[in-house]
């Protein structure tokens, strides 16, 4: 069997051009604390997502242009393509909890939602990360520069690159997958008492 | 609607775009469904777009703009809104009561939205309709479905009983019957 792939429809670039960027919130887990389930027709689609055990989801909430993410293709002679998948964001807090949970990261996975909101839904929320985890490349902070802010950005561990350049998370629904899908990612959040 | 956009799908995309009637039919339907009657753009390519949703599932959103007809619900807003909770364009002349329900039971809208609330909406078992809607849509059976919640002992505030189950089981169909 061929692993070579196909394209299988038209690509247009035409007046109904996307709006750019993501919203300042992202939904951020522990790779080893979920269980993904993906359509089965398409690969590069995540259908539900659900916490092992009583772990929970968290969130990354950003200001203006602070969140960025993103792939790249990895492209090799003697295997196939593979994507880079990156996440960036700026850190603002420098309490002791928040400092070490900072320190922690690495194999994580995290949702984005687009700004970009097409009317059936499909492309909104995307993920990046869900197969290889996202693993700290870069982590800066100077008391005097980026007004003392930490800057960090995560990628694909080397090697371990994804088969998709991102996934769509997408919940199925006839009135708005939109809210269908914002609500399952919600309901993976600590309960707030 | 329904036999509008079976019209349409009856033809290739290139058929649609060349015939000024199936154009106007094509661009109609899809600011109807997917728009909630907004203007859209009338570009080749635009056309050629929503010609590719129409095909996705343009008779099931027919189907369902089909069923706002026997709704209960009437909103108290006019014209079209855009719920950006639920990143979607609502025309108030189609919305169903699915949808009515889905939007006021995820804070989309309030029960202020309306001068008439749809029926099955602040019964307590709205959650429970929708559920049993979604798992009769899916092909699972009466039976199957009784069997997966035999432990449920109440539902919204009311007692398990055989006739609070055919209820919830005709209000499910009645929201449903597009799947049918």
């Amino acid at each position: 069997m061929s692993c070579e792939t196909k394209i299988f429809k038209d690509i247009t670039s035409d007046c109904n051009m996307p709006t750019p960027g993501i919203e300042v919130e992202a939904w951020v887990f522990n790779r080893s604390e979920i269980s993904t389930t993906y359509s089965s027709a398409d690969t590069n689609q995540i259908t539900d997502i659900s916490m092992v055990g009583s772990a929970t989801a968290f969130k990354i909430k950003g200001y203006k242009k602070n969140l960025n993410c993103g792939s790249d293709v990895v492209v090799s002679d003697d295997m196939p393509k593979r994507f880079n998948h990156y996440f960036s964001f700026k850190n603002f807090e420098f309490d002791t909890e928040s400092l070490r949970n900072v320190d922690n990261l690495d194999d994580l996975c995290i949702v984005v939602e687009r700004k970009d909101k097409p009317s059936d839904g499909d492309g909104i929320f995307v993920g990046y990360g869900f197969k290889s985890g996202l693993f700290v490349s870069s982590d800066t902070h100077r008391a005097w520069e980026n007004n003392g802010v930490r800057s960090v950005e995560m990628t694909s561990i080397e090697g371990g690159y994804e088969p998709h350049s991102q996934y769509v998370v997408f919940v199925a629904d006839v009135t708005s997958p939109y809210t269908a899908t914002k609500t399952m990612l919600d309901a993976l959040l600590p309960t707030v008492p | 609607m329904v036999d509008e956009v079976k019209k349409i799908l009856s033809h290739s995309s290139g058929e649609v775009i060349a015939d000024p009637e199936l154009c106007f039919s094509l661009i109609k339907c899809y600011s109807r469904l997917y728009k909630g009657g907004c203007s859209v753009r009338t570009c080749k390519n635009s056309l050629s777009l929503y010609y590719k949703i129409l095909q996705k599932n343009g008779i099931e959103m027919a189907t369902i703009n089909e069923q706002a007809k026997e709704r209960t619900c009437v909103p108290a807003f006019k014209g079209i809104k855009y719920i950006s909770r639920a990143a979607k364009y609502f025309n108030a002349d189609l919305l169903t009561d699915r949808d009515a329900i889905f939007l006021l039971q995820h804070k989309c809208l309030t029960e202020e939205d309306f001068i008439k609330l749809p029926t099955g909406w602040n019964t307590g078992q709205e959650d429970c309709i929708l559920e049993i809607a979604d798992l009769l849509a899916q092909g699972m059976s009466v039976k199957a479905i009784k069997e997966k919640y035999k432990d449920v002992k109440e539902i919204g505030g009311k007692e398990c009983t055989k006739e609070l189950w055919t209820e919830l089981i005709k209000e499910a169909r009645k929201l449903n019957e597009v799947s049918k």
